[in-house]
C-alpha cells in the first residue's frame, strides 16, 4: 500500500497539527468563554451581578459573531490578524481566528448551563455571606460542572470540525491532509483513513468527556 | 455544644437576635423581580408571590399602584423566641424573610436586626448581616457539588475559619444534627429529612443568632417534620438563637412558636401568643387557621353528614383556656335533664391550657336545653348554634 511507504511522516504530522490547533483554540477559547458565558449568566437580569448594558451588551455581540461560518470569518478578521500576528495564512492564522470565534460559542454553552443551577443553592451561598465572585466561581460553577464539561466536548468537536477547514487558509492538519493527499490524488485509502482518524479522535474527546462528566455527575 | 462551652457561642455576653420591622413595605416593581421569579422554582412560594405582583407591575405607570407583596406590617420578634409567620401561599410570608435576611430591600419601613438597621447597609455590609443569620429552605438548596461535611463546612470557609477548627465545628455540628456518619455522603444520597438536617447544620455553622425556616418543612412528610421542628426547638433552647418560622401549615406553629404574626394580602392581620390566636382569633383569616390546627371544627362535608345523622339540635362549646369545662358541662345537662351526645370535636393543650371546640347533639325539651345553655354561658363559656 503507498499510503504506508509515501505518506506516513505527513499524515502523522497532520495528526499532530490537528491537535495543536485544536487544544490551542479550545484552551484559550474555552477559557475566554467561561469568562464571558459567566458574565453572561451573572449580568443578567436578578442575578447576582444584575448590569442591564453589560448584559445587553454581551448578548448582542455574542449573537452576532457566534453564527459566523469559519471560513468567512477567517477572511473577515484578516485586517485584525495581519496587524496582530503580521500573517492572514497558515496554522498560526487558523488558531487565532478559532482562538477569537470559539469563545462567543462557549460563552452560550456555559451561559445555558449556569442559569439551569438552582437559584436556590446561591441564595444559600449568599445567606451564608459570600462574595458575588465567590459565589459564581465556588458554586454556580461547580453545581453546572457535569453539564459545562458536556458543553465543552460538544465545543471540542465542533473545533475540530472547522480546523478542517484550516487547508483553506494554508494552514495544514488532517483536513488539508485528507484534500491535498487523499481526495485531489484520488487515493480513497487516504482520504478513508484520514476519515477514520477524525472519528477516532472525535470519539476519544466524547467518550473522555462523558467520562469526566459522569464523575462529575457521580453517575 | 451549648451555649456556654468553650467551643460554643462566640458571644455569650451578647444576647441573641431581636429583630424590629416598622411600616415595612416590599413593592416588586420593574422587569428585574419578574424575571428573578420566573427563574425560581415552579412550586416556590417567593416566585408565586413576586410572579403574582409582576403582572401588576410590568410598567412603570403601573407599578406605583401595584399590590405590594408586603404591605405596611410592624412586627417585634423578642430576643431567644420562636416566632411564626404563617399565611397562604401569596400571603407574603416569603418576602417577609426575603426582607429581614437583606436579599431585598424595602419599598418604605425600617427594619432593626440587634438594633442595627439593616435597611440602610451597602453590600459588603448585608454581607456581614448574614452571617450573623442562618437560613434553612423548602427545597433544602443543598450544594450538590460537595458532600455533607463540605455543605456545613462552606459558611465558615466564607468566614475564614482555619481548616481544623472547621473540621472540629463541622463534627461537632453533623452529630448535633445526626448526620456524622454521613459526613462523606453527596446530597442525592440522604433522604428529604436528612437532607434538611445539614441544611439546619449548615444554617447553624457560624453561631447565629437569627434563625431564618422558610417553609422549612413543607417538602417533608409528618414524622420527619416532627424531627426537624425538634431540631429547631433545640437549636433555640440550647443556643439561645431567635428563631422565625414562616409557613402555611399551622400545625408547625403549633409545635414550635411562642408567638406568632397570622399574614394574608401582604398584611399582618392578627399576631399575638399562639395560644391567643389560636384560643381567640380576631379575623377570619386566623380563625381559619386555628380551626385547621386545632381540627376542632367538622369539614363543610362532614358538617353536612353531621347534619343528616343528627337532625335534632347541635350545639357547639368552644373551649379557650377555662379549666372545669367537661365538668360545668356535664352538670348542667344533667341537672336539666338534657341528652347531650358527643358528636364532634377536639381539645388540645397549648401552653398548658386547654384550647379546642366540642360539638353536642342535644335531645330533651326546647326549654330545657334553652336552660341548660344559659347555665353553661353563664359559666363564662362560649356556646354556638349549631357546628361553629
Amino acid at each position: 500500500m503507498s499510503f504506508f511507504t509515501s505518506n506516513l511522516s505527513t499524515y502523522f504530522s497532520s495528526i499532530w497539527q490537528t491537535i495543536y490547533i485544536v487544544s490551542i483554540a479550545l484552551s484559550v477559547g474555552g477559557l475566554v468563554g467561561l469568562v464571558l458565558g459567566i458574565l453572561l449568566y451573572a449580568t443578567r437580569a436578578g442575578n447576582l451581578l444584575t448590569n442591564r448594558p453589560v448584559f445587553l451588551v454581551l448578548n448582542v455581540l455574542v449573537n452576532i459573531v457566534r453564527p459566523i461560518p469559519f471560513v468567512i470569518f477567517v477572511v473577515a478578521v484578516g485586517p485584525l490578524m495581519r496587524v496582530a500576528i503580521h500573517t492572514t495564512i497558515g496554522n498560526e492564522a487558523i488558531v487565532f481566528a478559532l482562538a477569537l470565534l470559539t469563545p462567543f460559542a462557549v460563552a452560550r454553552i456555559v451561559e445555558q448551563n449556569l442559569v439551569a443551577v438552582d437559584p436556590g443553592v446561591v441564595e444559600a451561598a449568599q445567606m451564608a455571606g459570600a462574595r458575588r465572585l465567590s459565589i459564581l466561581l465556588t458554586v454556580v460553577v461547580p453545581e453546572a460542572l457535569g453539564p459545562l464539561i458536556l458543553g465543552y466536548t460538544f465545543m471540542f468537536i465542533l473545533i475540530v470540525d472547522a480546523s478542517a477547514q484550516a487547508g483553506l487558509f494554508g494552514g495544514g492538519g488532517l483536513g488539508n491532509y485528507a484534500i491535498t493527499y487523499g481526495s485531489q490524488r484520488y487515493n480513497w485509502t487516504v482520504t478513508y483513513i484520514t476519515v477514520a482518524t477524525i472519528i477516532v479522535i472525535v470519539q476519544a474527546g466524547q467518550f473522555f468527556g462523558n467520562w469526566l462528566a459522569r464523575r462529575a455527575l457521580r453517575r | 455544644m451549648t451555649a456556654t462551652s468553650e467551643t460554643g457561642r462566640g458571644r455569650d455576653s451578647d444576647p441573641a437576635c431581636h429583630v424590629r420591622l416598622e411600616h415595612v413595605t416590599k413593592r416588586f416593581t420593574g422587569r428585574r423581580d419578574g424575571d428573578a421569579a420566573a427563574k425560581r422554582p415552579a412550586v416556590d412560594i417567593a416566585a408565586l408571590e413576586t410572579g403574582t405582583t409582576k403582572r401588576f407591575a410590568e410598567t412603570r405607570a403601573t407599578a406605583a399602584a401595584s399590590p405590594a407583596a408586603v404591605d405596611d406590617v410592624s412586627l417585634e420578634i423578642a430576643t431567644g423566641e420562636i416566632f411564626g409567620v404563617v399565611g397562604y401561599s401569596g400571603a407574603g410570608k416569603s418576602t417577609l424573610v426575603r426582607l429581614i435576611n437583606t436579599l431585598e430591600r424595602p419599598t418604605s419601613g425600617r427594619i432593626q436586626v440587634s438594633g442595627l438597621e439593616i435597611t440602610e447597609l451597602n453590600e459588603r455590609q448585608r454581607r456581614e448581616v448574614r452571617r450573623e443569620m442562618g437560613m434553612i429552605f423548602q427545597h433544602f438548596n443543598l450544594f450538590r457539588s460537595r458532600t455533607v461535611a463540605g455543605n456545613v463546612a462552606y459558611p465558615l470557609k466564607v468566614a475564614g475559619v482555619a481548616r481544623q477548627e472547621r473540621d472540629r465545628r463541622v463534627a461537632e455540628l453533623l452529630d448535633f444534627v445526626g448526620l456524622l456518619e454521613r459526613a462523606h455522603d453527596h446530597p442525592e444520597q440522604l433522604s428529604g429529612g436528612q437532607q434538611q438536617r445539614v441544611g439546619i447544620a449548615r444554617a447553624l455553622a457560624t453561631q447565629p443568632a437569627l434563625l431564618l425556616a422558610d417553609e422549612a418543612t413543607s417538602a417533608l412528610d409528618p414524622e420527619t417534620t416532627a424531627d426537624v421542628l425538634e431540631l429547631l426547638r433545640r437549636a433555640n433552647q440550647e443556643f439561645g438563637i431567635t428563631v422565625v418560622v414562616v409557613t402555611h401549615d399551622i400545625d408547625v406553629i403549633r409545635e414550635v412558636a411562642d408567638h406568632v404574626a397570622v399574614m394574608a394580602d401582604g398584611k399582618v392581620v392578627e399576631s399575638g401568643s399562639v395560644y391567643d390566636v389560636f384560643a381567640n382569633p380576631q379575623t377570619e383569616v386566623a380563625a381559619s387557621f386555628a380551626r385547621a390546627g386545632l381540627q376542632d371544627h367538622p369539614s363543610p362535608g362532614t358538617a353536612a353528614q353531621l347534619r343528616e345523622t343528627h337532625p335534632g339540635r347541635i350545639a357547639t362549646v368552644t373551649i379557650q383556656g377555662q379549666q372545669g369545662v367537661q365538668a360545668t358541662l356535664q352538670s348542667a345537662f344533667t341537672a336539666h335533664g338534657v341528652g347531650a351526645e358527643i358528636i364532634y370535636g377536639a381539645v388540645r393543650e397549648l401552653l398548658g391550657k386547654p384550647v379546642g371546640g366540642l360539638t353536642f347533639a342535644l335531645t330533651g325539651d326546647e326549654l330545657d336545653i334553652e336552660a341548660a345553655l344559659a347555665e353553661i354561658r353563664a359559666a363564662g363559656i362560649r356556646v354556638g348554634e349549631g357546628l361553629s
